[in-house]
Formats: structure tokens, sequence, C-alpha cells
């Protein structure tokens, strides 16, 4: 790391100015917005040094991508400003080569905000298994639910069945897309270890770290971009749903009222042990109502699924 | 650490503006720097800080004495939630000050080796900055006009980085 240690400098300076370097950098490393740091090479020739030493990054887009060059060839300059904002910024992220770890929140690619969905996916090698989760309500807490809903058991709903309003569908497609935008940071940041993809809807996210950022930066260097394909894009494309009329959540303090799930996997997942295949980190979860939702599919998984029918 | 007899132990620290501060050994102990002095038997007078002004070393010292009264992390794992919340606020009530201030405290932070400290300045710099322009970010630090880029640089470095002057 180039840190020149300054020693004092004449007292007309500005008091910025006799902060060492490695002050300077702990500063800028605790920017992490990515707009602000690209916008610092512009501040001074000390920040323009210093300031591609970060090592966390959060770029929040707001445009989505609406193109996909190819992986592996450099994008020319006078092509790039065609593909859009959002590759104009990821071609930004090259200059940070020391980067360790990567947040990238895109736009959410759903205008219903009503509703109330949300995606997980379990990433091995590739995704092995996609899990949407769409309750019709939820509740904060038991309280909330009876003031809403009364004492009474609202038997009527046991007979409302899942939902197929094709937005799991979509989902999925965004899954892939994810996967597709993962691979450009992968392959162009050496030291990265840890990426996320996230939506400004908290929908869904994919997060990749060690060893299997390594094996994706590894596979997308000896294999072709037709093959990455059909690797990555390989759909789990075994279907089964279920539908919980009432889920009380122990953990989180949840309810959830007229629950739909869609479990899309490549194995059998519903006839192995639950604990081997479905590995939700409920403390992984980065707030209250995401690890409601990862209780939510534990729950179903484990006390539901004899509802379960397979669609596929 | 044993703190239990020592406690009552009191430090003098002076300032680069010749005042003296008399503190307990143990809001001292927040300082790195100082600890060292203090276990290498070199602390037994005054300690000089021929770099720190009054008006920061005041401020450093308040800060030292609110975490060195909160309970540790490490001394109990399950310390109430309540005086890590106390703790927050102060740090952000501490962090209302000028720029010139803020950059002073940070030098002799770092100066004494207070880790919290150089940690709480630097996040609270960084966010004055986070989502302002390049040159908003030049006059909330008041960057010297010789370390600007050459017209030339400027200009590059603005299409480089076109998308986020959108």
């Amino acid at each position: 790391m180039k840190i020149n240690k300054k020693s004092h400098v004449p007292d007309d300076s500005s008091s910025f100015t006799r902060l060492p370097d490695e002050m300077v950098l702990q500063i800028i490393c605790k920017i992490i917005d990515f707009k602000t740091l690209c916008l610092c090479e512009l501040v001074s020739k000390r920040f323009r040094r210093i300031v591609h030493q970060v090592e966390t990054i959060c770029f929040t887009s707001f445009t989505y991508p609406i193109a996909f060059p190819p992986i592996k060839e450099v994008i020319p300059s006078d092509t790039l400003a065609s593909l859009g904002s959002y590759w104009s910024a990821i071609m930004c992220l090259k200059k940070f080569g020391r980067m360790k770890s990567l947040r990238i929140q895109v736009p959410s690619s759903f205008d219903n905000n009503h509703l109330l969905f949300k995606w997980k996916i379990k990433f091995g090698n590739r995704v092995d298994s996609f899990i949407y989760v769409s309750p019709n309500s939820v509740y904060h807490d038991k309280q909330l639910y009876v003031k809403a809903n009364g004492h009474q058991e609202d038997e009527a709903e046991d007979l409302e069945t899942y939902k197929t309003d094709g937005i799991a569908f979509q989902c999925l497609k965004d899954v892939f897309v994810r996967i597709w935008l993962l691979m450009n940071p992968i392959i162009n940041l050496p030291l990265l270890e840890d990426v996320t993809i996230t939506d400004s809807g908290q929908r869904g996210k994919i997060s990749l770290s060690g060893k299997k950022v390594v094996k994706m930066r590894n596979l997308i260097h000896s294999i072709s971009e037709a093959e990455l394909n059909k690797y990555y894009l390989d759909l789990p494309c075994r279907i089964s749903l279920c539908y919980v009329p009432l889920l009380e959540l122990p953990v989180s303090g949840y309810v959830m009222k007229g629950v739909t799930l869609y479990l899309f996997d490549k194995n059998d997942l519903l006839g192995e042990n639950i604990d081997s295949c479905m590995n939700i980190d409920l403390n992984d979860s980065e707030d209250t109502e995401e690890a409601a939702y990862s209780e939510a599919v534990m729950e179903i998984l484990k006390k539901h699924r004899t509802r379960f029918e397979r669609f596929t | 650490m044993s703190t239990s007899s020592s406690s009552s132990k009191k430090i003098v620290l002076k300032s680069a503006d010749n005042e003296t501060f008399e503190i307990d050994e143990i809001v001292a102990l927040e300082s790195q720097a100082i600890k060292n002095m203090i276990e290498d038997e070199c602390a037994d007078n005054v300690i000089p800080l021929g770099n720190i002004d009054s008006k920061t070393l005041s401020k450093i010292i308040e800060y030292c004495k609110k975490h060195a009264e909160s309970p540790k992390k490490d001394d109990n794992a399950d310390i109430d939630e309540k005086a890590v919340e106390d703790l927050k606020s102060f740090d952000a009530e501490f962090a209302k000050v000028d720029m010139p201030l803020i950059q002073d405290i940070l030098m002799a932070a770092n100066f004494l080796n207070i880790d919290n400290l150089i940690g709480l300045m630097c996040r609270t710099i960084a966010d004055r900055i986070k989502g302002k322009t390049p040159e908003e970010i030049r006059k909330i630090l008041n960057i010297n006009k010789n370390d600007l880029l050459s017209p030339e640089q400027e200009a590059k470095a603005r299409e480089e980085n076109s998308w986020a002057f959108d």
C-alpha cells in the first residue's frame, strides 16, 4: 500500500492537509457509497491517489441494467455509452482493484409494491433451489393480528388455495439476471471475496462469498460463454406448491395469513432430511422482516410438508 | 487489566498551550499510547502533549471519561442494551462539532492511539461528505488549492465518472 507519511507541514495549511494518509484512507473507507467514491476522484490529487484503495463498496443503481454485454470481452468505450448508466458505473468499479466486498442494489423489477412476496435461493455451485413466499397479509406480532382479525380463527380461509399469478416465475428470471450481473465484478476484481446483489424492494438477494466466488471466477476463466450460460442457467425445474392459511412464527413473533410458497428444486428437497436441504441461517438475515420470512420458509418445510403439491 | 487497586491514581496531561488536566488513570488508559507509557513507567510526572491544544484535549478527555465509565464489551458478554444505547447517543452528540475541531480531534486521537475515537471521527467525516459533489467536499474539508487536479485531469475524471453526475 502506498502511504506517504507526512510529518509537519507549515501552519498555514488546513488541518485536513495535516492528516496523515492512513487517516484519509480510513475516512474514505467509511464512505462505502460508490457514487460518492467516484466523485472523490475529482476532489483532489490526494483523494484520487488514495480512493481506489478502499475494500468495501455499496453501489446503488437507480437504473435497471437493460443490456447484457459479453462477460469476457472488453467493452469498447464508444459502445459503453449505449449500454446505459448501469454498465458505465460497473466499468468504473474496475479501478477499485483492492475491493474485497461489494454490494449492488438494483431497482425492483416489480411495480406492484402492495404484494408482500419475497424470494430466497440456495446457491451451491449454481442455483440448487428457489423459494418464493407470498403471504396475503403480515402482522409483526400476534396482537396486531388479533386486532385486525378478531379472536375467532378464520376457518373459511382454509378453502383458499395457492395463488398462481406468475410473479414467482418473474422472480426466478430475476435470479438468473443477477447471476449474470455477478460475473462481471467477480472476473474483474481479483481480490473480491464477498458479493451481494439485492433490489430496492428487498424482495430477494444473491450472496456469494469465499470459495463460491473463487469457483465462479475459475469457471468464467476456464469455459466458454455458451457453456457458462448452460451451466448457470440450468433451472431448478421441479416445482412444488403449498398454501398455509395461517402461520404463527415463534421466534420472530410474526403472524402471516394466506401464505403461498413455491419451491423450485433440482433434487427432491421435500424427500430429504430438512436440516440438510434448507440450511437457512436465521441469524444471517439483515433485518427482522427478512428473518421472519426465513422463519416462515423453515416452518412450512418442517410442519406443513403434507400440504405440498407437486406441480411438475 | 487490573484497575481495582489503581483506580484512584491520577495522571496529569499538559496541552500545547500549557494547560494541565488531572484525570483518573482509568480514563487515561483509554489511550493506548498513554497506557504504554504507564506500563513502561514513564508517566510519573506530567505528560506533555505538545501537539494538542487545550480545546481539543478537553474534548478528548470528555470522550475518554464517558467511555471509561461504560461497561466494556469484553468484560461482560451480555451488557445491557441501555448502556450501549446511552454510549451511542453520547457519541452522536459528541460528534456534533465543526469540521476543524473534528479534524483536530482525529489528529490527536491518532497520536494518542484511541481506536474508538479515530473510528467515530472518520465515520463522522465520511457521513458529512457522503452524497456531496466534489466542490462541496472540497469546501467541507477545506482542501488546499495546491492539491486540486489540473483542468485536463479534472475533465478526464469527469468523463470517466460521468454516470455519477446524473
